[in-house]
């Protein structure tokens, strides 16, 4: 992308880099004005390389790939290629490359697919919304992500304080005709919209230490995933747009809204009437796992479930960390059945083993140790510190171990060369000998 | 015109330009490049230009608009700036404080019952010893140039000298409820680091303390109401703890008796059966009298 080219809406502007990795499109029409680092959402605050452009209005589309009527005729690798070349990722805000996920393997077999409908954390109500707006969407999307993972059946799963999309989608299943998905209500309860939570709480089955839910059968994909599947795959259509939640009492008029990838948040913030008087924080995502924003100036992207602006009262900080009282009400919220307390020694402490012997890399970072505790210590912060500081610790280890092969080979090999002049010397020398003596 | 005056002109001329230059100079060294906008095609160019001349056009609007409404809000929220803190960002529901006000009241049943059996005692023990820790956590905090008002308001100092004040006698003299305080917030507290780094529980500690130290008074226990032939006044207990000068006609012999488990060992070693201790007027219907509800009280709150 250069400063100056015209993009039509649609169009690739960025190209994947790697297996795990998804293409951006053009959200509108227009020209890019600027290929310049910007800020964005993101947890380190460090801004990135943004195309930025200028949209003409028109909105109109570049030429899509062909519209695929009969999926079901088509090859799985087709349409996963279909979903890749569509920069199709998770929506529920991990934002993994959805034809990844959708592509579980020759040697495992998938026996459910699960439509995530249970909303990530409080607040947020943009998959409420979608279900309840789009839910013969959401459903072929789901028919097609079944065909593709040759799943049998298929659990949607909705918290029970979401009776409208329920309704929604098990209209849709009953109209469709559909024997095999299952509109499912949970109780809500944060945090069941993480995939093993959910399939947890669907099931009783857990997802093994370490693993993914497709070591026992299962692949999760979040509603708004699926919708976009059934957009690429029927209409060709990238993905260029999602719903969005604008709330908290920070929000003149709180609200749901589909939004242009890309577009500023400061732009959606108005369209909802603007901040309040009140207005203190404001995060990207959930008041549990979300980040907070310096500025409203970033864009929105695929991975922005949720633009929270908090009030002062709503929010209030937590004040200064106390000691740990060992009083263990972060192990009992803990939904993983971890041992915050001694995860958190261990990290402050930097003993990066015995963190990882307490199964750090198990956490979820969902936030409700931190919530509970009465210390107020941001448990969290220390996890993914340890976290991060492992992941270093063993790129290092990796480096030296390569260094260590490498010299080990430079010293062999060395030796060979010398060894094989030597014997090329000696062979010379013998040959010589040989000639004299003859 | 004189020529006076174009002099200084050309010469802020030439200032602006050196100022330009030395700008120029600076961004180059500071690696600034004025954006990618070289070699552009004669489309690119007038594409731009269109864009750059429509957005003139929209800011003119803008500023009209802003104008009109005299919003200065609408101003606010364009591009506003924030503050930074970490997740979760909730009200969160617990506190140091919260939870200690709990185990306060847990203890609160068993104190009640303590007071109905041992009278005056445990509330004059529970007051010196409430004293004596905040105070001592208090000047510790300040010798360690913390705050202390922090230490002091999250109630952990004052739930182990109401701790310690239920495990001593009724009549313990004043100033052995102080030492087993202060012992209990100085020393196995605070200098190990206040409150959540310390190995042992302070209350129990310092009470060991009183009992290895002081075994005589830390073994004096007044008899339960009902087989106490001298309840004594506010007035009396007071006297008692504080200059140790019993009331008239009274003796430590008279005030005081042998505990439920001591008296059961001293039996057994005489070779009473345990159905012929236990009909003795010092033990209840499951365990010493007076004591079966204390406990029973405390466990009550502890596990409710």
């Amino acid at each position: 992308m250069k400063v100056g080219d015209h993009v039509l809406k649609g169009e690739i502007i960025g190209k994947p880099q790697g297996y795990i990795s998804a293409p951006v499109h053009a959200p509108t029409s227009g020209v890019v004005t600027a290929v310049e680092t910007h800020p964005i959402p993101h947890p380190s605050g460090l801004p990135a390389h943004c195309i930025i452009i200028d949209s003409d209005g028109e909105d109109r589309w570049c030429e899509l790939p062909e519209k695929i009527s009969d999926y079901s005729a088509q090859e799985p690798a087709l349409l996963r290629e279909r979903i890749r070349n569509a920069g199709i990722v998770g929506l529920g805000g991990a934002a993994f490359p959805t034809s990844v996920k959708a592509n579980p393997g020759p040697d495992t077999k998938i026996h459910t697919l699960v439509i995530n409908g249970a909303e990530c954390e409080p607040y947020i109500t943009c998959d409420d919304m979608l279900m309840r707006q789009q839910a013969e969407q959401v459903l072929t999307g789901a028919t097609i992500l079944r065909y593709i993972i040759g799943a049998d059946s298929c659990l949607i799963a909705i918290e029970d304080n979401k009776p409208e999309a329920i309704a929604a989608m098990g209209a849709a299943v009953t109209a469709a005709g559909i024997a095999w998905a299952e509109v499912v209500s949970i109780p809500t309860r944060y945090p069941s919209g993480g995939e093993k939570q959910l399939i947890k709480v669907l099931t009783g089955e857990e997802v093994p230490s370490g693993g993914i839910p497709s070591q026992i059968g299962f692949v999760c994909h979040n509603v708004g995933t699926a919708a976009a599947v059934a957009d690429a795959v029927l209409e060709g259509k990238p993905l260029i747009s999602r719903y969005v939640t604008l709330t908290g009492s920070g929000i003149s008029n709180p609200c749901n809204l589909e939004v242009l990838i890309g577009t500023p948040a400061n732009e959606l913030i108005e369209q909802a009437g603007g901040y309040t008087d009140t207005v203190e924080k404001l995060i990207l995502g959930g008041p549990m796992m979300g980040f907070t924003l310096e500025s409203d100036v970033v864009p929105i992207t695929k991975a922005a479930n949720c633009l929270l602006a908090t009030g002062s009262t709503e929010s209030p900080s937590s004040g200064v960390a106390l000691a740990c009282i060992r009083c263990g009400r972060c192990a009992e919220a803990c939904p993983v059945s971890l041992l915050p307390q001694q995860m958190y020694w261990y990290s402050r402490a930097k003993d990066l083993k015995k963190t990882q012997e307490y199964n750090l890399f198990d956490c979820i970072e969902c936030g409700c140790c931190s919530h509970v505790c009465p210390s107020r210590i941001p448990l969290v912060q220390y996890f993914r510190f340890a976290k991060t500081e492992s992941w270093a610790k063993e790129r290092e280890a990796k480096a030296s171990d390569r260094a260590r092969a490498r010299s080990e080979a430079r010293t062999a090999r060395q030796e060979r060369i010398k060894a094989e002049r030597k014997a090329l010397q000696a062979k010379k020398k013998a040959a010589l000998a040989k000639k004299k003596a003859a | 015109m004189k020529e006076g005056d174009a002099d200084p002109k050309k010469a802020a001329i030439e200032a602006a330009k050196a100022r330009a230059a030395k700008k120029k100079a600076q961004m180059a060294q500071e690696g600034v490049e004025p954006g990618n906008t070289e070699n552009l095609t004669d489309t690119q160019q007038k594409a731009i230009d269109e864009v750059d001349s429509r957005r003139g056009e929209v800011a003119a609007e803008m500023r009209k608009d802003e104008e009109a409404t005299d919003s200065s809000e609408q101003k606010a929220y364009n591009r506003m700036q924030f503050p930074s803190f970490t997740s979760p960002h909730t009200d969160r529901p617990n506190s140091v404080r919260k939870n200690m006000l709990w185990v306060i009241a847990a203890l609160m049943p068993g104190a009640a019952a303590m007071f109905w059996y041992f009278g005056w005692g445990i509330i004059i023990n529970m007051v010196i010893a409430s004293a004596t820790a905040v105070s001592c956590e208090a000047l510790v905090m300040k010798m360690r140039g913390r705050q202390a008002s922090s230490a002091v308001g999250d109630l952990s100092a004052l739930l182990t000298a109401l701790l310690l004040a239920v495990a001593l006698p009724p009549l313990l003299p004043w100033w052995l409820t102080v030492i087993g305080t202060a012992f209990a917030i100085v020393v196995v507290k605070q200098l190990y680091g206040g409150l959540g780094y310390n190995p042992f529980n302070p209350a129990m500690a310092g009470y060991v303390l009183l009992l290895i130290s002081y075994p005589v008074q830390m073994t004096s226990w007044l008899p339960p109401v009902m087989l106490n032939e001298n309840p004594l006044t506010l007035i009396q207990t007071a006297t008692v703890i504080f200059t140790g000068a019993l009331p008239i006609d009274l003796t430590w012999d008279a005030l005081t008796m042998a505990s439920p488990l001591d008296s059961m060992r001293t039996q057994l070693d005489l070779n009473v059966t345990l159905s012929e201790i236990k009909q003795s007027p010092l033990w209840g219907d499951f365990g010493g009298r007076g004591w079966e509800w204390s406990v029973t009280g405390s466990c009550w709150a502890a596990c409710s």
